[in-house]
């Protein structure tokens, strides 16, 4: 339909029929008086059917009586027409745009009001979040219009102070309060009431300084993982020499002290002899795809991957998103890599060297920063076939004393 | 004393014709002559016509200033028609031009 008929249907037109012994007069005269006569054709000798235009229509008249010719209308097409017809049906239109009127009415309100924690909490309760939100201004019946949202979260944020973030979201008659909590970290639970300070580590005991309770060990002690280092359990003639015995008491304390002992750790480094890898000889081969949901279909390039060893990398091209939805089409494109595998032998040298680090940094992650390194040994050996294992022992003085309360929770 | 103006008078036409291939101007508007457009055998666009003479399915003669056209064909439809152009639509097979 070209721009033209879509004009004649915006302005309306008649289909006429002209009959008459010379209905070429009829013609003629029509366009000597301006008239614009389109689609003319032929029914038959003396009849033709044309199209013109409502507003010449009227003139169409005179051209009939001087050319001696008769016409009829056949039909009447166009929004002048249709909006005639309408008017005649009155109600149903009216009802048609009463309800659409209605339809966006209502669309502009909140009907419903819900609420969901990105992170799974029970701590908020829901009721008390839309509470907040009523008391705010949002709540079902509320024109949307007039809902200033970002001051709603902001307003929710500062009266709810366990709330991180709070997000609103409308989806047409759909308020959605997406809340992020804050994780208050659980209070420190600085030990209180009387305990002992025990072993973490395995150790020979270097150093003891006593603050408060009883120590039980002495330098040169080893101590295992969970003995007792210094008591909370103190007896009193321990402290004032002077009583007698059969009156000694026992005291509950929090033992405090440092519990200096000398730590091994080991690190292991296992290097194999053999390194057996891919290497990417260059060649390269790609292919454009076609994906529409699950299937797929190659438009350029290789169908299939032309090597026996190969990488491949897909980089895909997806049109973009438009809101929520998107078009299950996408272009990836595949490049093949070739690559071809390879051993290479290690000498036993930089194998060791290799093993060496690698044990080392293992120690790196095991042994505490504010722990004094004293000595290290290594030893070398090749103990499964065809790999160089170094083992590292470092020894070093740390603190290993760690409270334990006596009093059970 | 007649015959000597018809002479003069083909001498004007010839000056005309003349000055207008000279300046190249478009001779269907100064010689007033009819211009067609013919695509293929199924449209022709006739503009500088003088009227219709004879409209029915396969043929149409058309008046112009040289004499008269008629246009040969089938299912033959006025497309437009204008005060000074008037389109074809249908299959043509003839064009024949009458002085």
């Amino acid at each position: 339909m070209q721009i033209k008929d879509w004009q004649a249907l915006w302005q309306g037109y008649v289909i006429i029929t002209i009959t008459g012994k010379a209905p070429e007069r009829f013609i003629n005269l029509a366009m000597v008086n301006g008239i614009f006569l389109w689609d003319i054709s032929t029914i038959d000798q003396e009849t033709l059917q044309a199209k013109v235009a409502i507003d010449q229509f009227k003139r169409l008249r005179g051209v009939a009586r001087l050319s001696g010719n008769k016409f009829k209308i056949l039909k009447k097409k166009g929004l002048p027409f249709a909006l005639r017809r309408m008017g005649k049906r009155k109600g149903f239109f009216l009802g048609l745009a009463f309800f659409v009127i209605i339809l966006y009415f209502f669309s502009a309100f909140i009907w419903f009001v819900d609420c969901t924690s990105i992170e799974k909490t029970t701590a908020i309760e829901t009721q008390a979040v839309l509470k907040l939100a009523a008391d705010l201004g949002l709540k079902p019946g509320v024109l949307k219009y007039g809902l200033d949202i970002k001051e709603v979260e902001r307003l929710m944020e500062i009266k709810m102070p366990q709330l991180a973030w709070v997000g609103i979201e409308i989806e047409g008659t759909r308020a959605n309060i997406r809340l992020v909590e804050k994780k208050i970290p659980d209070k420190e639970q600085s030990p209180t009431g009387p305990g002992n300070l025990i072993a973490i580590k395995d150790g020979v005991i270097d150093e003891i300084l006593v603050i408060e309770g009883e120590g039980l060990v002495k330098p040169g002690d080893t101590v295992k993982k969970g003995q007792i280092l210094i008591s909370g359990l103190m007896s009193i003639e321990a402290e004032t020499e002077g009583e007698q015995l059969g009156e000694a008491k026992i005291r509950l304390v929090k033992s405090q002290g440092i519990v200096k002992a000398r730590v091994w750790y080991e690190g292991v480094g296992e290097i194999p002899l053999i390194e057996a890898g891919e290497k990417e000889t260059g060649k390269k081969a790609w292919s454009i795809r076609l994906v529409v949901k699950d299937r797929e279909m190659n438009i350029k390039g290789s169908a299939d991957p032309p090597f026996s060893y190969y990488k491949e990398k897909i980089t895909s091209y997806k049109p973009p998103k438009w809101r929520n939805w998107e078009l299950p089409v996408e272009i990836i494109k595949i490049s093949y890599l070739q690559v071809k595998p390879y051993t290479t032998e290690i000498e036993p040298s930089r194998a060791q060297a290799l093993g060496l680090k690698q044990a080392r940094e293992s120690l790196i992650n095991q042994i505490d920063p504010s722990s004094k390194i004293v000595a290290s040994w290594e030893t070398v050996e090749e103990s499964p076939p065809g790999t160089v294992k170094v083992k590292v022992i470092v020894e070093a003085i740390e603190n290993i004393a760690g409270f334990q309360s006596t009093v059970a929770d | 004393m007649k015959k000597k103006r018809a002479g003069l008078a083909r001498r004007a036409k010839e000056i005309q014709a003349g000055v207008t291939e000279i300046l190249e101007m478009p001779p269907e508007i100064v010689l007033d002559l009819p211009k067609l457009v013919l695509i293929g055998n199924q449209e022709l666009l006739l503009q500088n016509h003088r009227g219709i003479i004879e409209y029915n399915n396969y043929q149409i003669r058309v008046s112009v200033s040289l004499g008269q056209i008629t246009i040969k064909g089938e299912m033959l439809l006025l497309k437009n028609l204008k005060q000074d152009e008037i389109l074809i639509r249908g299959k043509i097979f003839g064009l024949t031009l009458e002085e």
